[in-house]
């Protein structure tokens, strides 16, 4: 078995299932997990554990939605990257998202490359180097 | 508070200069409700645009008079100059700038009048001695503001036909179309006559409009067209009004010129809000080897994308800071450039690399959300720096010769990219100063022409100095005449004075006697020399020309808009 990662995830999600699945498969490969049902509920959880190294979220959530959530961590000048989940196809809310800084999008219930894509939020790399990189390699 | 303008000079010449700000003073000191700040730049050495640039960030000047007298030899510095007067006159807050360039001689202005597509408004020949229209003209012309305009001799009632020659400019060209830029509306229906100066056997002038406005407006000109060229048909007889011209020829004449037409990459598109200085875009325009064309906004694009098809396009995302403060202008925000990517998809076999600047989002995140793959994210504001380096890459990945089998861009300071659209108007009278014409069609103000009668000169329409009478059915125009030497000035004086008493039958040049102008002179008051007298010799005051501000102002739109007319029909 891999060694699991020190770090610090967040879950939200209005659906109990979903959390459940997702803290099941994730607490093998990171040490900490912690959950909430909506935005509100997320925010509270940010604001009580400042090592939360990256969240994980639904965009359609009542109470509080993934907008208006990553909405108010950035206006507290919280920059953890955000992971949202997403349905079929391109949500305009997405675009939203966009604004306020998303790491990355996944598509339900497609959960397999999600430890990769939380490995690659929470690493540091330079910018300039990925911008070239990624630019010659879509010039090829 | 007065009113402050600012006036540059891009030249050595101290006595110009003194001149420039004696004048300017003195009519700040006459109109009180002005002032004016001066500063002086040598763009012969080097940096010397490059500091110019910096200026107008700073400050951007009203008016910029360009001395060319000891430099039209050097390509180079011309074409910089040429580059410089186009990144300020493409860019949203800075294409309000007047320029007026000075020549030695009249040789010198003719072969670089390519540059009143470049936004040059006004020419002059320098003389020993500076007259007061050199700067007279120009502030009416690029300030709206002015003292009052002497009294010139005038013919009236002219009432004479004449073909005059509106200045364009040829981005370049295929084996059989041209592309062409000028002031002129021309319907599609009508085939354009137009003179230009590719080789000496390209001698029709005749040419079927393809299209109107198919695409981006690369100089100072509101309108471009396609014209085809209508080869001739070998196996058709030549009668008499056909002149023709074979494709062999065109053929022959693109082998023998193709290393002198532009080797430009493709195009490079910029949507920056014009954070770029504009001193930045002009060094990446001179040194990468992409045609860089730049937007300010979203909005002012026009089809840029469908028009242009840029290869790479890099935009910069607006602070959402700056929307909510209510700002009039417009904006360059997630709306707009979701506006941008959709355009993008309607076109067939067309995938653009799209850099996005102040982006908070990853680039995975972007194409995802906007359903496009070639998109990358850069969390900095946009800058030189990144695009240059991104063009470098690309370069090295492209052939330079992809593009030369099918269109020929002329360089930018190509003597052949000159054309004279032909037109026939009604000269309803003349002066030294200026000529008033009539036309059924409309020309925007600030069109340059060319003209050959009473003298080789340009005459740019402005708003008029005093009523024009009313021409039925026609619009009535005043332009300003200028580019004359020394000569032209006394031929156009004895000109003028012999046809108020010898109407013309014909608008043509005639010949002038030496003593006619004596006799003639003494009736007439020419008061020019008096105006321009910084010791106080005129002993009345000096009445104030009219505000023209508001419209002489629109002179700003006429890249932007292409419904402004001059004179309107009384």
């Amino acid at each position: 078995m891999t060694e699991r990662k020190d770090l610090h995830l967040l879950i939200v999600d209005d659906e109990k299932h979903i959390l459940e699945i997702l803290s099941l498969l994730l607490s093998k490969h990171f040490t900490k997990i912690t959950t909430a049902m909506n935005g509100k509920e997320g925010l509270e959880k940010i604001t009580q554990h400042s090592d939360i190294k990256c969240v994980l979220s639904d965009i359609r959530m009542p109470i509080m939605d993934g907008i208006s959530f990553i909405k108010e961590v950035r206006a507290k000048g919280n920059d953890v990257p955000f992971i949202f989940f997403t349905g079929h196809g391109t949500d305009p809310l997405m675009i939203e998202a966009t604004k306020y800084g998303a790491f990355d999008f996944i598509s339900k219930p497609n959960f397999k490359s999600l430890e990769q894509v939380i490995l690659n939020a929470t690493k540091e790399s330079g910018e300039a180097d990925d911008l070239v990189k990624s630019f010659e390699n879509i010039k090829k | 508070m007065p009113q402050l303008y600012t006036i540059c000079y891009l030249g050595t010449d101290d006595v110009f200069y003194d001149d420039l700000i004696k004048y300017y003073n003195y009519m700040a000191s006459v109109k009180q409700n002005m002032a004016f700040d001066y500063s002086r730049f040598d763009v012969t050495i080097e940096y010397g645009i490059e500091t110019f640039l910096a200026k107008c960030d700073d400050t951007p000047p009203d008016l910029t008079f360009i001395d060319f007298y000891n430099m039209v030899e050097d390509n180079t510095r011309i074409c910089d100059i040429s580059h410089m007067m186009l990144t300020l006159k493409k860019s949203y807050y800075f294409n309000t700038i007047a320029f007026v360039g000075l020549f030695a001689t009249k040789d010198d202005l003719f072969k670089h009048s390519y540059m009143f597509s470049y936004g040059m408004c006004y020419s002059y020949i320098k003389r020993d001695t500076s007259e007061g229209t050199v700067f007279r003209d120009p502030a009416y012309i690029g300030l709206g503001i002015g003292l009052r305009f002497e009294t010139f001799a005038v013919a009236p009632d002219i009432d004479l036909f004449y073909k005059l020659g509106a200045i364009a400019s040829v981005p370049g060209f295929a084996i059989n179309a041209i592309d062409i830029e000028t002031d002129l509306s021309i319907e599609p229906s009508f085939d354009m006559i137009v003179k230009f100066f590719f080789f000496p056997d390209f001698n029709i002038e005749k040419f079927p409009i393809l299209i109107k406005n198919h695409g981006e407006r690369t100089y100072d000109h509101v309108h471009r067209y396609v014209l085809e060229i209508p080869y001739h048909n070998k196996l058709k007889a030549i009668t008499d009004d056909v002149v023709p011209f074979y494709n062999d020829t065109m053929d022959t004449w693109i082998e023998n010129s193709s290393l002198t037409f532009d080797d430009k990459l493709e195009t490079i598109l910029i949507i920056d809000g014009d954070e770029l200085p504009p001193l930045e875009i002009y060094k990446l325009k001179r040194s990468c080897k992409y045609n860089i064309e730049r937007r300010t906004y979203v909005a002012h694009c026009n089809d840029s994308i469908y028009n242009l098809r840029p290869s790479i396009i890099f935009f910069n995302m607006d602070d959402d800071e700056e929307n909510k403060k209510g700002k009039e202008i417009p904006s360059n925000n997630t709306n707009m450039f979701f506006q941008i990517i959709n355009a993008i998809k309607l076109i067939n076999d067309y995938v653009p690399i799209i850099i996005l600047f102040n982006s908070p989002s990853t680039s995975t995140a972007l194409q995802k959300a906007y359903g496009y793959t070639a998109l990358l994210a850069h969390k900095e504001h946009i800058s030189i720096d990144p695009i240059a380096m991104l063009l470098a890459i690309s370069s090295k990945k492209q052939s330079a010769n992809s593009k030369r089998k099918i269109y020929y861009p002329f360089k930018l300071c190509d003597i052949r990219r000159k054309a004279l659209v032909k037109e026939e108007i009604l000269i309803t009278s003349l002066t030294e100063h200026e000529i008033t014409f009539a036309s059924k069609k409309e020309y925007p103000c600030f069109t340059t022409f060319q003209i050959d009668v009473p003298v080789d000169a340009f005459i740019t329409i402005v708003e008029p100095t005093h009523e024009l009478k009313f021409v039925k059915n026609n619009f009535h125009y005043m332009a300003f005449i200028h580019g004359v030497d020394e000569q032209d000035l006394s031929y156009l004086r004895k000109f003028v004075n012999k046809i108020i008493f010898e109407p013309l039958e014909e608008f043509v040049r005639i010949g002038v006697e030496e003593d006619e102008e004596e006799a003639l002179e003494k009736e007439f008051e020419l008061q020019e020399e008096l105006l321009f007298t910084p010791d106080n010799i005129i002993k009345k005051e000096e009445e104030l020309v009219p505000e023209k501000e508001k419209k002489v102002r629109i002179r700003k739109a006429k890249n932007r808009t292409s419904s402004f007319k001059g004179k309107s029909k009384l």
